[in-house]
Formats: C-alpha cells, sequence, structure tokens
C-alpha cells in the first residue's frame, strides 16, 4: 500500500515538474503553440506532415527564406509525442510512408485527435561575459491535428439553443439546403416545440439529420453544424448526440418557451444541446484553441471557386464564424501564461500546385477579399494577417501545350494526365466567369512518385518557407 | 459679379443627345479554355518537381517582400525599467522606516504622528486608485459596444443585436442621449436582422450626435486657428492648442455619452493620437487648399502667421475626428467617414474675417 502511494506521489511530482518545465519554456519564449486551423479537407494532415517533413529534412530541403536554415542557424530537429495524456502522437511516419509508397498515396483522413512536439535546436550567440551561457538552445513547437468538421462546432459555445435554431431556420430555407432533403425539413418545421417530446421520433429524426448534414457535405458546403454528428469522436457518448434544431420557432416569445414542459420537444432539445456543448465542444476548445500562439488557417480556395457563388459565401461566412472563439492581440510574456493572445495570424491557400504559377498571385489576392470579414476581427485587435498561397506537397510540374501554360501531373490511377485551367480571378468573378470556372473538372493528382524515406528527401513544396518564417522566423533568434 | 471658375467658354450650348462612346475594354488577357490532355513523355511528371521558395518570383517581378527580416529585439529594457522601478521602491520603503524608528527613539507622540500621517497618506492612495479605476469604466464600456459592433457587422445573423441594443441602452441609461436612443429604439422594425439593426441605430441616433459633434469640432478648430494666427509667441500658440484640443476632446465625449475624468482623458489622448497615425495627412493637399481659400486670395492674404493659424486649425479639425472615431459607440461605415474638406471651410472662413480685420487694423494704425 504504501508502495502505491509512493509510486503515486512521484507520479504527481514528475507531472508538476513537467508542467511547471513548460511554463518556463512558454515564459522564456522558447515553446509555442500552433494552431493550425482548416474546414474539412482543406489538407491539415498532409501541411502537418509536409511542414514536419521539411524541418526533420532541412538539410536536404529547400527552404531559403526561412531564415535559420539560410543562416545555419538551425543545427538539429527532432519530433516528440506531446506530454498531453491520452491523446495520440500525430501519425508522421505513417503519413510520410504513404507519401513514399509505390504507388504514393495521400495522408488518410483525420478522424480523431492527436498531436506532436517538435523540438528545434538552434545556435545562439553566447554572451562572452556570461560563464554559464550556452552555445545552443532548444525551441519547442506544440502541433495539434483534429478532424476539420469538429472546427465548426466552435461558434457554438456562444449560442443558445433558441438563437441557434433560428440560424439553422434561417439557413436551410435557402438553396442549396432546401432542396436536399425537404422531407426531413419540413417534419422538424412541423414540431411543436410545446408538445410532448417523443424518443422514438427523436431518434428517427436525429438519423434523417445527420444523413441530411452528409448531403450538405457531399454538396461541398462548409457550415455543418453540428460536426460531431458527421464525425463522433472515438469515444463520444452516443447519448451526447440526441438533439435536432426546432425550425418554427419564429412565432413564439423567449418567454413562452422558457416555461415550457420539462419533457417539451423544446425543453428536451435544449437539454441535448447545451449538453454537446459543455461536454464535447468546450474540452475541444480547451484543449487544443484556447492556448494558442501563431495562427494557421488553411483554406481551399480552389476547390471553393470551382463550386460556385453559393459554396464561396458559405465558406466566407464559416471562416468568419470560427475566428470569433480566437483572441488576438500582442502583449506581455507574462500575460501570454494565463490569458494567451495570437500574435501572429497567416492565411494560407492550399493545394495551389493545381493552378499555374501565373495565377497564384491572384489566388493570393482571392484568399484576402474571402476572408477580409474575418480578418477585420483580427486588424481590430492591431494584428496584421498575412496571405500566401502555397501547396504542402506539390505534385505538378508546369508545361507548355498549345501555347497555353499548362499542368502535367498524374491523375488518380498514376496515369500522366496534363491539363489546361481556366484563369483565377484576384476577386469575386462576374456569371459568366463562374460557370467557365464550375465546368471545370478538377483532376486528382496524385503525389509525385519517386520520393524515398530512406534517402532522407523533403518533400517538394511551394511557399512553406515563407509560412515557416512567418510562423517562427522571429522566435528563433 | 460672381466668378466663373468653370473654364467653360460663356458661348451658348444647343441641347443633343448623343451615344457615348463604348470605353475601350481592358486590355482583358485572352480567356483560356479549360481542356485536358495527356501530356507528351518529355513533359510528363518523371520525377519529383522541384520545390518553389520565397525567392522565386511571380509574375516575373522579383518578391523583395516575400524575403522579410525579422526584426530585432533590444533585450530586457523592459526589465531594466521595471528593476529600477523596484530599486526605488525598496530605497523608498527603507527611509520611510528608517524615519519611523528615529521618530520612535525620539518621542512615542511624534512616531504616532508620523504614523497617522503615512497610514492617512496610504489610504488617500487607496482611495484615489479606486476611484481611477471606476472613472475609467465609462470608456471601457464604450469601448466594449463598438467591438461588439464591429463583430457584428457585415453578417447576416439573427438575434446577435440584441445584446448590443441592451448593453447600449445600459450605457446611456440616465444620461441626457437616453430620450434620442429610446425613440430610435421604438421606431426599429421587428423584422430587422442584425445588420439592419445596426444601421437604423446608426442612422437614427448615432448620426445625430455625430452632427453635434461635427459642429463643436468645426467651432473649436476655428477657434484655435484664429487664436494662434493672433497670438504673438510660439510658446504660447502651443500651450493654447494643447488646451482647446483638450477642452474639444472633452466636449466631444459629453456628446456621445461619456463622463470628463482624467483618466478618460489620458487614455483618449492616447487613442486619438493612434488614431491620428492612421489617418495620413495626405488627406488633404495644397491644392485642396489654395481652391478653398480661392486661388487669387492666397496669395495675397496668406502670411507667415495666418499659415500658422491655418496649420493648427487643420491639426485641431484632424484630432477632432480621431476623437470621433474613438468615442463612436459604432465604428463609422467605411462610406461615411466625415471628412476635413467639411470642416475647412469655416476655419478658413474665420481665419480670412479675423486676418483681414486684424490687418486693416494693423494698417490704420501704422498710418495714424
Amino acid at each position: 500500500m504504501s508502495n502505491a502511494f509512493i509510486r503515486r506521489t512521484r507520479a504527481r511530482s514528475e507531472q508538476l515538474t513537467r508542467q511547471a518545465g513548460i511554463q518556463l519554456d512558454r515564459l522564456r519564449d522558447r515553446r509555442l503553440c500552433i494552431g493550425v486551423t482548416g474546414l474539412s479537407r482543406s489538407g491539415k494532415s498532409t501541411f502537418i506532415t509536409s511542414l514536419t517533413n521539411q524541418l526533420l529534412q532541412h538539410k536536404n530541403a529547400n527552404l531559403p527564406g526561412f531564415s535559420p536554415v539560410l543562416s545555419g542557424q538551425l543545427i538539429d530537429v527532432r519530433l516528440h509525442p506531446l506530454e498531453t495524456e491520452g491523446l495520440a502522437t500525430f501519425p508522421y511516419q505513417s503519413a510520410w510512408g504513404r507519401l513514399c509508397s509505390q504507388p504514393p498515396a495521400w495522408p488518410e483522413p483525420t478522424r480523431d485527435t492527436s498531436g506532436c512536439l517538435l523540438e528545434l535546436r538552434l545556435k545562439q550567440k553566447s554572451g562572452r561575459l556570461n560563464p554559464f551561457a550556452r552555445d545552443h538552445f532548444s525551441l519547442w513547437l506544440e502541433i495539434r491535428d483534429y478532424p476539420g468538421e469538429w472546427l465548426l462546432d466552435l461558434p457554438l459555445r456562444e449560442l443558445s439553443f433558441y438563437d441557434w435554431s433560428q440560424e439553422c431556420a434561417q439557413l436551410y430555407a435557402q438553396e442549396p439546403r432546401a432542396s436536399l432533403a425537404p422531407q426531413l425539413l419540413a417534419e422538424l418545421a412541423q414540431l411543436d416545440p410545446l408538445t410532448e417530446a417523443n424518443p422514438a421520433q427523436l431518434e428517427k429524426l436525429q438519423r434523417d439529420f445527420c444523413a441530411f448534414l452528409g448531403a450538405c457535405k457531399q454538396q461541398g458546403l462548409s457550415q455543418l453544424q453540428p460536426g460531431r454528428f458527421l464525425l463522433p469522436g472515438r469515444d463520444d457518448d452516443p447519448q451526447l448526440l440526441a438533439f435536432v434544431p426546432l425550425l418554427n420557432l419564429t412565432g413564439l416569445a423567449e418567454e413562452q418557451l422558457k416555461g415550457a414542459a420539462a419533457t417539451s420537444w423544446y425543453a428536451t432539445l435544449q437539454q441535448g444541446y447545451k449538453r454537446y456543448v459543455s461536454e464535447l465542444v468546450e474540452p475541444f476548445y480547451k484543449h487544443f484553441f484556447s492556448r494558442i500562439d501563431r495562427q494557421l488557417v488553411l483554406v481551399d480556395v480552389v476547390q471553393a471557386l470551382n463550386g460556385g457563388p453559393a459554396h464561396i459565401d458559405d465558406m466566407r461566412a464559416a471562416l468568419t464564424r470560427i475566428t470569433d472563439s480566437f483572441h488576438y492581440g500582442h502583449q506581455s510574456r507574462l500575460l501570454q501564461l494565463f490569458r494567451p493572445r495570437i500574435d501572429r495570424v497567416l492565411y494560407a491557400a492550399t493545394k495551389i500546385d493545381q493552378v499555374i504559377s501565373d495565377d497564384h498571385e491572384a489566388v493570393r489576392s482571392f484568399l484576402a477579399s474571402l476572408v477580409s470579414d474575418a480578418y477585420r476581427h483580427a486588424e481590430y485587435d492591431g494584428i496584421a494577417p498575412s496571405c500566401e498561397a502555397t501547396s504542402a506537397v506539390r505534385c505538378s510540374r508546369e508545361v507548355d501545350a498549345g501555347g497555353d501554360r499548362a499542368i502535367s501531373g498524374l491523375d488518380a490511377q498514376g496515369q500522366p494526365i496534363g491539363y489546361v485551367h481556366p484563369r483565377f480571378p484576384s476577386r469575386l468573378p462576374d456569371l459568366e466567369h463562374w460557370q467557365q470556372l464550375m465546368d471545370w473538372q478538377i483532376p486528382a493528382l496524385q503525389p509525385p512518385v519517386g520520393l524515398s524515406a530512406r534517402n532522407g528527401d523533403a518533400i517538394p513544396h511551394i511557399r512553406l518557407d515563407t509560412v515557416l518564417n512567418l510562423l517562427l522566423g522571429d522566435k528563433c533568434q | 459679379m460672381p466668378v466663373n471658375r468653370d473654364s467653360d467658354s460663356p458661348e451658348d450650348r444647343s441641347a443633343r443627345h448623343f451615344q457615348p462612346e463604348n470605353p475601350s475594354p481592358e486590355p482583358e488577357a485572352t480567356p483560356r479554355r479549360a481542356r485536358r490532355f495527356v501530356p507528351e513523355a518529355d513533359a510528363q511528371l518523371n520525377a519529383v518537381p522541384s520545390a518553389i521558395t520565397a525567392t522565386e518570383t511571380r509574375n516575373g517581378a522579383p518578391d523583395f517582400a516575400q524575403l522579410q527580416l525579422e526584426r530585432i529585439p533590444v533585450r530586457g529594457l523592459r526589465a531594466l525599467g521595471l528593476g529600477l522601478l523596484a530599486l526605488v521602491l525598496v530605497i523608498a520603503g527603507a527611509e520611510l522606516i528608517q524615519l519611523f524608528s528615529a521618530a520612535r527613539e525620539a518621542h512615542w507622540l511624534i512616531a504616532t504622528a508620523l504614523g497617522a500621517l503615512m497610514g492617512s497618506v496610504a489610504l488617500l492612495a487607496l482611495r484615489s486608485l479606486v476611484s481611477f479605476m471606476g472613472a475609467r469604466r465609462s470608456l471601457n464600456r464604450l469601448n466594449g459596444l463598438r467591438h461588439l459592433a464591429d463583430r457584428l457587422s457585415g453578417r447576416r445573423s439573427n438575434g446577435r443585436s440584441k445584446v448590443l441594443l441592451q448593453s447600449m441602452q445600459g450605457f446611456y441609461s440616465n444620461k441626457p442621449q437616453a430620450a434620442l436612443l429610446d425613440k430610435a429604439l421604438k421606431t426599429l422594425p421587428d423584422y430587422s436582422d442584425d445588420v439592419e439593426a445596426l444601421r437604423h441605430l446608426d442612422q437614427h441616433f448615432v448620426q445625430q450626435l455625430d452632427q453635434t459633434a461635427m459642429q463643436l469640432v468645426s467651432r473649436y478648430s476655428a477657434q484655435t486657428g484664429a487664436a494662434v494666427a493672433i497670438s504673438p509667441w510660439a510658446a504660447l500658440d502651443m500651450l493654447l492648442a494643447l488646451w482647446r484640443s483638450i477642452s474639444m476632446i472633452d466636449a466631444i465625449a459629453q456628446v456621445y455619452g461619456v463622463a470628463p475624468s482624467l483618466p478618460t482623458r489620458l487614455k483618449l489622448l492616447r487613442q486619438v493620437l493612434q488614431q491620428l497615425s492612421f489617418v495620413g495627412a495626405s488627406e488633404i493637399t495644397i491644392d485642396q487648399l489654395s481652391g478653398d481659400l480661392g486661388g487669387a486670395a492666397l496669395t495675397g492674404v496668406v502670411s507667415a502667421r495666418a499659415g500658422q493659424g491655418l496649420g493648427a486649425g487643420i491639426l485641431s479639425a484632424r484630432l477632432g475626428l480621431a476623437a470621433m472615431r474613438a468615442l463612436r459607440p459604432l465604428p463609422f461605415a467605411p462610406d461615411q467617414q466625415p471628412g476635413l474638406r467639411t470642416l475647412l471651410r469655416p476655419l478658413i472662413e474665420r481665419l480670412k474675417q479675423r486676418f483681414t480685420g486684424t490687418r486693416r487694423a494693423q494698417d490704420t494704425g501704422s498710418n495714424n
């Protein structure tokens, strides 16, 4: 018994020292938490894989824009698991292995949360007068990965069930959502909030609602709430996913609803909603986003442009809503320990290798106008966000095809394919131009063949060095 | 005779219709037709492509903006300052303790008197601190309102503006602006979404306050300009302008419902100076000025002193506009930012009047 006690005490004290060490590193500006934010399918896992790979293989990688590599300051990089208990390690090796395999494949879509800790070993100018000065130091980077679907739950933290239902009613009344599941939406609209709830009917409605969200996702829409209905976590209690929005609340005053019986539809669904937010969304926010120092927002602009005006508006709304959950601003490091604020934001258009380099600038400008609302929030607090057109894995080359610049790569079957794409606009295009963009079928490209893990190859990228420099450059000195 | 400023010839014009020529369309790049093809052997992706890095040029232009040098921080300045402050505090404390023990050795009555003095000074300091913090609350609440409004603008959501309206009512309750706000809220249509509610509030409440504030700025800047123009000493000018500016900021704060107090004044002055750096002086050029002064009059009338007055007046007007921006409960919509030009005319009128008046007086003086 005493043995167990000693073991427990030792474990506890070890944990405390570790925590104290982490906080000390943060205070010394030696530890950063990078929030990689992106909707689902925006390429978060691939981006993290490539970022890690560039740093691990920095000797072979092409990173002239990242000042520590350029000046030879970066000595070594190591990959560690995160100290957080119960959090899986980011599957870097398997993702990297898939990229190197024959035929190469993309990393698996993320189904659960994971994280990793990168240690950058950097040279330091040692003071001549200080006998304890060391000529090296470590910069620790926390990076976490999670399913993009869950990101859309963050706005729910500030919405009551009533407000959320109102928003849903407004959203579902418009195309393209209205015609996806007319029957379900009619059923939801017929529910009388004040009558007694029927558990069997709720179960069926919830199932149909999940299917409806799935159909919206198929359409390429971005505002899909609640996110865990699409992709429940591994340990999620199915009991927590038992609610749907009420679509006919407009005629009822809030006081009237407050007085609704505990077994009524309104009270039951509100209860379910509240539990979902407090038991799933809040912990997710707390562990993943409440402590980030730098934010990287990934946006798949090419895909969204391909989807048309409704998709672009939907994506813009989703991105703006998400930024409400983040706090921006410059402040002292001591305050940063207790009340973290993001002091750099970078918006990156991903998968830019699908576009010829003449149009990169246009895509970048388009991204800037797409996120301008989200931008304003950061600018209000004195942060100037940057925008960049990037690609984590470059899997194409540019060729000349009958006078036009064209992209040449490998299609999903590994066969050589080339294409010319319509010109990309730098701002929202007119209808005719939209039609051209919407008619264009983006071929799915395969990662390039010939990467070898054994030779320590670095993944070919587009402007990841800029991203790295913007995120870390100033902390490496 | 009215001066015809237009360069049109005074001949009669006959009315006619005409078809405006189509402006030549911008040399738009040739449309690119999307198509797929199978690349020839030498154009295929046979090897790993090379990376495109930050040093690469985009659109043929060298991209120096991409290679940014990081700022080199001077480490330890703030720590040094804090350390010095702590040192001074420790020394002061030690001195006090020494003084107290010396007094105790002298006589217990002296020690008691000294202790009472110290205690009351400490109490007074605490009280000022508390009231200082309390006085800041008004401005902080106003800033909170603007932050909330800024988040709401530009999105079509429903029901979020309720919070804003409530906190606005809370802020203006027991203030003279409450009546106007109530009137504006009564006419708020119930079907409006957040953006519409904000716009309504802007039009029916905040813009009314704007008008009053603009009048204030105009009056104060004209006064400052005139006063600087006729004041004989440069040092006095500065003091004068500072004093007028501070009382102008106070008056504008009154209009927007912030009670004047020392801490709000300090914080506002800081915010206003920050705002000033945003709005560059490029807003107004000498050309515009000369137009407003009336071309020929400029060379004849302007003397160094009038120029100084004009400069001080413009600075004061800019300060006033910046104060409005810092004090407005809702942020200005991009298209309705108040401009300097509307403020300039009264300033110049006043200056001209004053200046020609004084010159005439001087002239008659010298004639005598």
